[in-house]
This record gives structure tokens, C-alpha cells and sequence, in this order.
């Protein structure tokens, strides 16, 4: 079943990739666009770095590593399920959802990742370029297994964000059409940006398991010099993989009061 | 308004503040205080023309604005003011309960009449400049499709150099020079200043100065692209 759906998902990319580079010059434009954007956040460790030289102790080479794996899952992320999600009230409003629902195929799956987007790839080299120039120049000492683990976390973490995002998205078979029901959850994943653990605790407690969003960029940066105990990748497992349940029950439940309206 | 950004810059400072208990002339009240203001004035200053511009080129709604007589800038501006009207109902009451409810507000905020008047003089220009870049950004859709990657790059230098991200007398040197000579420094982080009771009566002239100086520029080329850009304009779709 595994091999089915991976050769779907390949010959989605292979539509996709020929749609977003349709108009070439407007895709390099678009990345450019957003390469330049993610340099903001760079410079905004420069400068305040540049008063202090650790902050609970976060250093200015530690945190870029921070910011470049934010930038990664950025992209990753986005290039995954925005130009799904962005169309999900949508779909629902309009009642196109019954062209998904009578496909073979599993329909959380098909409204999650037909479409794969390339407008933030850029992003995603940018991101592993400040990571790996971070981790030479500040001479940060990392190891093999660390970078296994600061993978395993990021995976981790996009399973996390989907299935919260995914949820958050439900809402738009109960509340009628409301377009901006994609921007309700996406800024929260901005938190990421700073290392969650200079926050106050119960933001802290909350980031951590409530609402898991360290496993965006903090847990899988402090993997890589090696300060992530086990339990909480355990935790995150367990985590990562109810959230991901949860979200293909309330989908079920969900598609019980889709009423096909307009189609 | 987009306070996630702001809200994660002060986050993050109520971390360094833990650290040590200034940083440059900042401690964490007036940082946090500058920061409202900031993004206070972000909503006021900064408007949005660009998307209604190039939606108006790309859809070709704008052969209709042509044929009619009336200035389609004029009615941008009308449009954005009008804008800035409805969300001033939001802003008002926001700024007022900030400066009740948070006495460090109204401490660190020092005022008088002339003060009030170059500050007033300052945002009035600023809205202008800023109605000015965005259109030509808009305008830009004449020889591109699209322009979301342009408004990207200008988002990247206006964050950094408007103050929004950072004080910019917290950054180097260098940049704090490159941001004495780009328009945006006198939109938000010098009314902030003012405000703040920073800045001294020359610089606040000075600061006036550059803001007519770029003004004139960008009245000049956005008359020049919008002449050049009406002349290739297909209008299909309209």
C-alpha cells in the first residue's frame, strides 16, 4: 500500500513541478524574493548578538543554527501542504470535495498533498547553508548520531505541524467559508524562530507538550551539539503519531456533516 | 496587523533583558514601549495599494479607470486614506488603553506642542512616501505578471530599516548609515523617537529634509513609470 501511494505522490510532483516552472522567470523571482526575506531574521540575531553574547545559553552561532533549520522546515512544510491547505475552505464550500471523496484513494491524503508547491524552495538550501556555515565558523561540535536525531526530530516535527494544521483546517465544515482559516494557525509556527527554551515556563510546558511545536527548530538544533535527552524524543514519537490518529478520526467524523452543497 | 513578528522580537529581548539590564540606552520597559509605538505607527504610516494596482493591470479592470475621467492615482490615495479611516476605529482605542492601562507607556513618553507638530508633519510625509513605493511595486505588474517577489524584497529592507525589526540605533554603524540616507528610518523609528522625546529639534529638520528630498523623486518617477507603463499596457482579460 505504501508502494501505491508513494508512486501517487511521485507522479503529483511530476504535474506540479511542470505547473510551477511553467513560468520560469517568475518562480526564480518568487524565490529570490523570499531567499532575501529569510535574511531578515539573520540579521536580527546579528544585531542583538551583537550587544550580548549568550542568552540562556544561546549563542549567536547556536542560533543561527536555529534560524536555518527554522528555514528548512519553513520550506519543507509549504512546499508540502500551502497550496492545499490554502484551498481547503474552499474546496468544502464549493463542494469540489466530491471529485476527491470518489477517488480510489485515500481522501485525507488527496486533499493534503496533490499539490506541492516550489515557491519557497530556495529557502530550503539557504536554510542548510547557514546551518553548516554556523556549525564551521562558531566550530560547533557535532556528531553523527546528533545529526540522525536532529533529523529524526524534524520529521518528527512535520508530522506535529501537519496534523495540528490539519485540525485547525476541520473547522471550515462547521463554520462556512472563511478564506482566511489558513492564516489561524500558520503564524503560530513562528514561535520557532527563537529557541523555544528562552521562554517563560509555562510557554515553555506548553510548546512542549501541549502543543509541540519544539520539534520545529529547537529540539532539532540542540540534537545536532548533542543537549536532547531521549525521553523527549520518545515523547515526541508518541506524540507525533496520536496527533496524526486524532487528525484522521476528526477527518471521519468530519466528512459526516459534509453536506456536498453547491456541487 | 502583523504583531506574530514583533511579539517574537520582544520574546526573545525579555530573554536578553535576563542577561543583563541594558542594552544600549535600552532597558526591557522602554524596548517593550518602543515596540508599541513602532508597531502603532506601522499601521498607520504603512499602506497597501500595490495588490488593488496590480490586480487592476493584471485583470485589465484598469482600461475602464482609463476611459473615465478622473486621476487613477488620486483614486488610489482617496482609497488608501479612506483605508487608514476604518482602521484608525481599531487603532485609537488600542493606543489609548495601552497608554491607561500600562503606566512605563506614558512615563518614557515625552510630548509638547512643537514635538507634536514635526511628529505630525513627519507621519503625514511618510504615509505619502510610503503610498509612493508601494504604487511603483504595483506599477511593477506592467512588465511582470506578478509582483509578490518584489514586494518580497522591499518587505526584507523595510523591516530592517524602518526600525520595525530592531532599533536602529541598536545595530552597527554601518547600518545605522545606510538608514540615514533611505526614507523609511524618518516613517517609523524616527516618530518613534520623537515620541520618546530622542531626538533633537535639527535632527527632527534634517530628518524632514531627507523625507521632502525622496518625496520629490518618487513623485517624479512614478509620474514617468506610470506614463511608460499606460503605453505598454495590453488590457487583456479586460
Amino acid at each position: 500500500m505504501i508502494k501505491r501511494y508513494l508512486s501517487l505522490y511521485l507522479k503529483f510532483l511530476k504535474a506540479n513541478f511542470s505547473r510551477e516552472v511553467q513560468f520560469r522567470g517568475n518562480f526564480l523571482l518568487l524565490n529570490i524574493g523570499s531567499l532575501l526575506w529569510s535574511l531578515t531574521l539573520v540579521f536580527y540575531y546579528f544585531f542583538v548578538f551583537n550587544h550580548v553574547s549568550s542568552v540562556k545559553g544561546w549563542s549567536f552561532g547556536h542560533s543561527l543554527v536555529l534560524v536555518g533549520i527554522y528555514l528548512m522546515f519553513d520550506s519543507v512544510i509549504k512546499a508540502l501542504v500551502e497550496n492545499n491547505f490554502s484551498q481547503f475552505p474552499r474546496i468544502i464550500y464549493k463542494g469540489e470535495l466530491d471529485f476527491i471523496l470518489t477517488k480510489p484513494a485515500n481522501s485525507q491524503f488527496l486533499v493534503s498533498f496533490s499539490r506541492f508547491s516550489l515557491r519557497n524552495f530556495l529557502r530550503l538550501f539557504a536554510g542548510l547553508a547557514i546551518v553548516l556555515w554556523s556549525i564551521f565558523s562558531f566550530k560547533i561540535k557535532i556528531s553523527f548520531f546528533g545529526f540522525l536525531i536532529a533529523f529524526s526530530a524534524f520529521i518528527l516535527g512535520i508530522i506535529v505541524v501537519y496534523s495540528l494544521w490539519f485540525m485547525i483546517l476541520l473547522l471550515a465544515f462547521y463554520l462556512g467559508y472563511i478564506e482566511n482559516l489558513y492564516f489561524l494557525f500558520y503564524p503560530l509556527l513562528r514561535i520557532s524562530r527563537i529557541p523555544i527554551d528562552t521562554f517563560p515556563k509555562p510557554a515553555q510546558i506548553i510548546f512542549s507538550f501541549v502543543l509541540p511545536l519544539v520539534f520545529i527548530s529547537t529540539v532539532p538544533a540542540k540534537a545536532i551539539w548533542g543537549q536532547v535527552s531521549w525521553q523527549i524524543m520518545v515523547y515526541g514519537f508518541f506524540a507525533a503519531v496520536f496527533l496524526l490518529y486524532l487528525s484522521h478520526r476528526l477527518w471521519n467524523l468530519a466528512l459526516k456533516s459534509y453536506s456536498s452543497a453547491s456541487s | 496587523m502583523d504583531i506574530y513578528p514583533t511579539l517574537i522580537f520582544i520574546l526573545f529581548f525579555s530573554a536578553v533583558f535576563s542577561e543583563r539590564e541594558l542594552i544600549g540606552n535600552y532597558s526591557f520597559n522602554s524596548i517593550l514601549v518602543y515596540y508599541l509605538i513602532t508597531l502603532s505607527l506601522n499601521v498607520l504610516v504603512v499602506s497597501h495599494p500595490e495588490w488593488g494596482i496590480a490586480e487592476n493591470i493584471n485583470q485589465g479592470f484598469l482600461s475602464s479607470f482609463l476611459l473615465k475621467p478622473m486621476n487613477f492615482l488620486k483614486f488610489c490615495i482617496a482609497n488608501e486614506l479612506a483605508y487608514k479611516g476604518n482602521r484608525s476605529i481599531f487603532l485609537i482605542p488600542f493606543i489609548t488603553a495601552i497608554i491607561i492601562f500600562v503606566p512605563s507607556v506614558s512615563q518614557h513618553m515625552s510630548l509638547d506642542l512643537l514635538q507634536g507638530l514635526t511628529l505630525l508633519v513627519m507621519i503625514s510625509l511618510a504615509f505619502v512616501t510610503y503610498f509612493f513605493i508601494k504604487t511603483l511595486i504595483g506599477f511593477a505588474a506592467f512588465w511582470f505578471t506578478e509582483v509578490v517577489w518584489l514586494l518580497g524584497v522591499w518587505e526584507s529592507i523595510s523591516l530592517l530599516f524602518s526600525g520595525l525589526t530592531i532599533p536602529i540605533d541598536l545595530m552597527p554603524p554601518f547600518f545605522q548609515k545606510i538608514a540615514t540616507v533611505l526614507p523609511i528610518k524618518y516613517a517609523i523609528f524616527m516618530p518613534a523617537q520623537i515620541i520618546l522625546g530622542k531626538v533633537s529639534l535639527k535632527e527632527q529638520f534634517i530628518g524632514i529634509l531627507i523625507q521632502m528630498a525622496w518625496l520629490t523623486f518618487l513623485i517624479f518617477l512614478t509620474r514617468k513609470i506610470w506614463r511608460k507603463g499606460v503605453r505598454i499596457y495590453s488590457a487583456y482579460g479586460g
